[in-house]
């Protein structure tokens, strides 16, 4: 498996863990489909949500190059076919999701009896509604506040049952 | 489920989606909610939703029309290609025709065998469009003018995966108003080749041949045991499966069978009772156009009736020679016939003794004037 492999089934890997912990469900597709990579869904409604099945399909990314760390974003270039399929209206929210990794692979993952660590954090942006660019590419800022955490994911699956923006 | 590698999934619309989860009895729950509408539909003690997204702009039109397809393959166990085909085609009755042996394993067949397919389901359908007008035994031609345009409207939609398929798309017109008027002749003709399929499939299964020679009603002629007859697969282990999707347009009807098999050995029977109708069935109304080949009159006299020979093409035959006995004037102008080479046309009722053609009840003779 190459290095960017093994990035792409760690963020499969953090995502699928972070949703469990919140007890919803993963789908995976099989291919990048329509830049939708898994889909997670709810079986009811959330924070008083009439939406009975609330869900969001999440673009996945993965990088340990620090330079892309910035003090209160982290930037990610897309071209712009990319870009633009990312903010398109689509009937599910779609969230462009990136996780950091560290420089050093022997740092992305590890076991004890006591613990499992990925590290380190995973970062989410909703680009609906975002203006069209005439550049072939764009680099996008995902806030450092946008974490990808089971608190912030509650939080988005409850809005998107309400039928709130995210 | 790889969407992207699946042709047409981002064509299939939002209206013929809600059209065919309605006939399959799905119920729209409550307003559409920003362009998604769901329709959910009670199975045992559950309840499964799908959604429908009513707008093909959305980014991921494909991606959740995918879902949902995946979901009916589940719930109504069956393949997802197959659904998508449902959606995709124009609304019809979809009679397929499947051929299972060692040699269609892969998907395709010899030439001559889908021809003689191909011919075989025109000539299945086209006996069951003249039973559909009026049942008969017997038709001794095959040329109804509306059962010919019925045939002419008929699509043959793509080939599909699962050994060789060929599939008969029927036109059918949606109803309008309600209460709904008599159904369509298109809907009619699909019915009434089902149940003619499922008479077949019931005189096999209870090994009773005969009780074919008795279901004209039904829609058994001859002439569509004869085309069943010729789709007969070859080689052992092998099978010929028919079903119907009824069009999502209409309501869908109940039958007793939507689908049959017929093993390989069955069809020598379906051949047999064939020829059995066709000789012992009169054909009452029948026109005869062709030429006078030959005259016979035992006693001259231009007021003496005689018999004359016609030759003709006739369905099921190929090419017939037909006695007809004439009165004096009819025989007459049959001699001038014979003699200058042209056409004649007389009707009568059909019937077979042996190997000879003889033509009762003769009426309306006449010459065809020759073709400029």
């Amino acid at each position: 498996m190459t290095p960017e492999q093994k990035k792409e089934e760690l963020s499969r890997a953090y995502v699928h863990a972070v949703a469990a912990r919140c007890g919803f469900a993963v789908g995976s597709w099989s291919q990048d489909q329509g830049c939708v990579d898994v889909s997670i869904g709810a079986s009811s409604a959330l924070g008083g949500g009439t939406l009975e099945d609330p869900r969001l399909d999440l673009q996945l990314k993965c990088t340990s190059d620090g330079r892309t760390l910035h003090e209160d974003h982290i930037a990610w270039q897309l071209t712009r076919p990319h870009y633009d399929k990312l903010r398109a209206r689509s009937s599910i929210p779609k969230l462009l999701v990136v996780l950091v990794l560290p420089g050093l692979e022997a740092q992305w993952l590890d076991h004890s009896a006591e613990a499992l660590v990925i590290r380190r954090c995973a970062y989410w942006l909703s680009m609906a509604g975002l203006p069209p660019i005439t550049s072939d590419s764009k680099v996008v800022h995902l806030p450092r506040t946008n974490v990808f955490s089971p608190e912030q994911l509650m939080s988005m699956m409850e809005r998107v049952s309400r039928g709130e923006p995210l | 489920m790889n969407v992207s590698l699946v042709p047409g999934i981002d064509a299939v619309r939002p209206s013929d989606v809600q059209q065919y989860l309605r006939q399959k009895g799905w119920l729209p729950r409550g307003e559409p909610r920003e362009e998604v509408v769901e329709y959910i539909q009670a199975v045992d003690d559950t309840t499964v939703k799908v959604r429908v997204l009513l707008d093909p702009a959305f980014s991921d039109y494909a991606l959740r029309t995918a879902e949902l397809i995946d979901v009916l393959a589940r719930f109504e166990r069956r393949a997802f290609l197959e659904i998508l085909d449902d959606l995709l085609i124009p609304p019809g009755d979809r009679i397929r025709f499947r051929i299972f042996s060692e040699s269609t394993r892969s998907g395709t067949i010899a030439l001559d065998d889908s021809i003689r397919l191909r011919q075989a389901a025109r000539q299945l359908f086209l006996s069951s469009a003249h039973s559909t007008l009026k049942p008969q035994r017997h038709f001794a031609r095959l040329a109804q003018a509306s059962a010919l345009e019925l045939l002419r409207d008929c699509r043959e939609t793509q080939t599909e995966r699962g050994s060789y398929v060929t599939s008969l798309l029927v036109p059918v017109t949606p109803p309008v108003g309600s209460p709904e008027l008599e159904e369509p002749y298109a809907r009619r003709v699909t019915r009434t080749l089902m149940g003619a399929l499922a008479e077949a499939f019931r005189s096999v299964e209870v090994g009773e041949p005969a009780t074919l020679l008795d279901r004209a009603q039904s829609g058994v002629s001859s002439n569509f045991l004869t085309a069943l007859a010729d789709m007969r697969p070859s080689g052992e282990r092998s099978f010929v499966e028919i079903d119907v999707s009824w069009s999502r347009a209409r309501p869908e009807p109940v039958l007793a069978r939507s689908r049959v098999k017929f093993e390989q050995g069955v069809f020598g029977m379906f051949t047999e009772a064939a020829r059995a109708l066709r000789e012992t069935s009169p054909v009452p109304g029948l026109e005869v156009e062709g030429f006078v080949v030959r005259l016979e009159r035992p006693e001259k006299g231009v007021e003496q009736p005689g018999e004359v020979i016609i030759a003709t093409p006739l369905e099921g035959y190929g090419s017939a020679k037909i006695h007809v006995r004439l009165s004096g004037a009819a025989y007459a102008a049959a001699t001038n016939a014979h003699r200058d080479g042209l056409q004649v046309r007389v009707f009568g009722t059909l019937t077979k003794m042996g190997r000879r053609f003889e033509l009762r009840d003769p009426s309306g003779f006449e010459l065809l004037a020759e073709a400029s």
